[in-house]
């Protein structure tokens, strides 16, 4: 079994233990439920001085479970009740997996 | 314990610039510690800097031309259009400004003799929960201090006495002499 097979499997058990439901709806789509990996790490922005504390919230998914390319779909996604929208270009681990850096809906 | 310029430039600032933008009352001198993101827009007022004009060095008793660069940074917090944010919260700054350059030579407490804008800078990211910004704004605030900053009090200069001896073998009584007198 090679590396990418591999990543597969410890991605589809880390969603299983770590997971949360996420809602997801594409720009004009319905709303699916997404099970994903949600992060929201504290960062600083390094803005001048003195700079701004602010979290990076992010989802890992597996891309099978989206019903298209996010990049395109323009989706707004649920987690914890505060609706995001992404950042920036979704990334491809090359193993079937999907970082999406968030944004906040404000 | 008297204050130094800087200290009342900065907080005269601050005082002009509270409650006169969408920051509120947040606004803090020479903050160190980050911002919490939550409690964005929020204006940090710093003097980073002081020169002086080379010429005013000259003369006596000597009063030298000092400017303190004066930096306000107005950090926002928005989910779209960064840029026109950063540019009403700019005007918000210059136009409470505007009305300390109003006040003539009472602007910012008194003392000062100029205060003028010199530029502006935006900085933005995308590294938070939503997008965030600063724009930096730049002013100089000019004013003139004595070195030492107080003198003792002299009489005025009223009468000069010149005796000119050539080569230093004069005799006395053959020495140039002259009395010039200055005031009145």
């Amino acid at each position: 079994m090679g590396f990418r097979a591999h990543m597969s499997i410890v991605d589809r058990a880390a969603g299983h233990v770590l997971g949360e439901t996420v809602q997801y709806t594409p720009s004009g789509g319905e709303t699916i439920s997404v099970a994903g990996v949600f992060d929201r790490s504290a960062t600083v922005a390094q803005l001048q001085d003195p700079g701004v504390t602010t979290a990076r919230p992010m989802l890992f998914v597996r891309a099978d479970q989206l019903p298209g390319d996010p990049d395109v779909d323009d989706p707004r996604i649920v987690a914890g009740g505060v609706s995001y929208r992404l950042a920036e270009p979704a990334r491809l681990d090359g193993a079937g997996g999907v970082m999406l850096i968030l944004h906040e809906v404000v | 314990m008297a204050l130094h310029p800087r200290h009342v430039v900065r907080h005269a600032m601050i005082a002009a610039l509270a409650g006169s933008t969408r920051a509120g009352a947040s606004v803090e001198s020479a903050r160190v510690r980050p911002f919490a993101e939550r409690n964005l827009p929020s204006i940090s007022v710093d003097t980073p800097s002081e020169t002086i004009d080379r010429d005013s060095i000259d003369g006596g008793p000597r009063i030298l031309t000092r400017t303190i660069e004066v930096t306000v940074d107005c950090f926002v917090r928005i989910s779209d259009g960064l840029a026109d944010e950063l540019d009403a919260f700019a005007l918000e700054v210059e136009q409470a400004i505007d009305v300390e350059l109003a006040k003539g030579h009472e602007m910012l407490g008194g003392g000062i003799e100029d205060l003028i804008y010199t530029g502006s800078e935006t900085t933005r990211t995308n590294d938070g929960t939503v997008e965030i910004g600063v724009i930096r704004i730049t002013y100089e605030v000019t004013y003139r201090r004595g070195a030492p900053a107080e003198y003792a009090e002299h009489d005025d200069l009223e009468r000069v006495h010149t005796r000119y001896n050539l080569g230093g073998v004069q005799a006395p009584a053959d020495e140039s002499a002259d009395e010039i007198v200055v005031g009145g």
